[in-house]
């Protein structure tokens, strides 16, 4: 009896398999939103985790990730911003496997920043390596404020924190990252942006 | 209390995440932040990391969106599957805990009965006497289901 109940599930599993109906968006909407997100999440994730490699598993984690949502967020901004929020959940259980498989603090250790096997990669810029000695969190905080450009309560809202508690630890996180770049690399900041277009 | 900044860096970076260039911040902003150290501090990390995230944007290596989207796919694909084989594993575990524990169980309260059947080979309790020994008919009938339970446990093994 088992062995036909289970023929009738395999049965129903592999009409499940040929369904693609349950991902939460088809192709072509889905191409748009990766040609748009895709560099910029990549971008936080190496930063962040000062790990290409890991961006690179990390950032096709993210939109499987999203692709599998029930409700998926229908506005361009919010669905960016929820990627964001599954990078950095993503990045935080990465961190608490790593902690437990071993137990020195990972979180001032030095970064793998020259393991990737693309050259190209400008990691170990001044800032890459200035962010290399913060905080994860402070990583975090400072990518998404100045990089990305988001408000208190989007950088609340993707890293798990009280909007009014981003705005002292954004302010500690600059003061420490200015004190490890240094005034001599302040004086090259002081060049303007191009305007956005 | 710890002063944290200026309190129209909050304006200011709303300005430049909506995609406003520095220098193009509205009159009053631009005059504050050029007499306000904080402010002018804001901005030029603020530049350092427009710069940085335009590099590593150019730079990064990302795959194809169809790669993804495949890969996706296969992962949709593989959940719809062990969703829909879940119950049946569930009914193949409790079936094996079960018959499992009824063995155990038939074992546990046979035992006496048995042990005074292999001293006695011929006898019953009561008045029936069975021509052949009993005791080598129940304990051939135990080692056929303990051989058919591990045919069925391998069974189930291989199909995994």
């Amino acid at each position: 009896m088992l062995t036909r109940a289970r023929a009738l599930a395999k049965g129903e599993a592999a009409r499940a398999e040929g369904e693609v109906k349950s991902l939460a968006m088809d192709e072509e909407s889905f191409r748009v939103l990766y040609e748009r997100t895709a560099r910029l999440l990549w971008a936080y994730l190496a930063r962040v985790s000062g790990n290409p490699a890991l961006a690179d598993d990390l950032l096709q984690e993210c939109y499987c990730r999203f692709l599998s949502l029930a409700n998926p967020p229908q506005e361009e901004a919010h669905r960016k911003n929820y990627l964001f929020r599954i990078a950095t959940n993503l990045l935080r259980d990465h961190w608490r496997s790593e902690r437990k498989h071993s137990p020195a603090n990972i979180e001032t250790a030095d970064l793998p920043l020259e393991d990737h096997a693309v050259a190209n990669v400008p990691l170990r810029s001044d800032l890459g390596r200035a962010l290399a000695q913060l905080k994860p969190k402070e990583r975090q905080l400072l990518w998404l404020a100045y990089a990305e450009g988001a408000s208190h309560k989007e950088i609340a809202a993707t890293s798990g924190m009280k909007t009014a508690s981003v705005r002292p630890l954004l302010f500690r996180a600059r003061k420490k990252l200015l004190a490890l770049i240094g005034g001599s690399s302040r004086d090259n900041m002081r060049e303007p942006r191009k305007a956005a277009s | 209390m710890k002063q944290i900044g200026c309190a129209n860096e909050v304006r200011i970076l709303e300005a430049l995440g909506r995609g406003l260039a520095p220098e193009a911040l509205e009159g009053p902003l631009r005059r504050h932040v050029a007499s306000c150290a904080s402010c002018a501090e804001l901005i030029s990390v603020y530049n350092l990391f427009q710069r940085d995230s335009e590099q590593l944007c150019a730079a990064a290596p990302v795959p194809e969106a169809g790669c993804v989207w495949w890969r996706a796919t296969l992962a949709s694909r593989r959940a719809a599957a062990e969703r829909a084989l879940r119950p049946i594993m569930i009914a193949e575990k409790a079936a094996l805990a079960v018959g499992g524990g009824v063995l155990m169980a038939l074992l546990v309260f046979a035992a006496p009965w048995l042990a005074r059947q292999l001293d006695h080979p011929n006898t019953f309790p009561g008045t029936v006497v069975y021509s052949f020994p009993l005791a080598s008919l129940i304990v051939t009938s135990l080692l056929i289901c303990l051989l058919l339970m591990a045919g069925a446990l391998y069974t189930l093994w291989a199909e995994k």
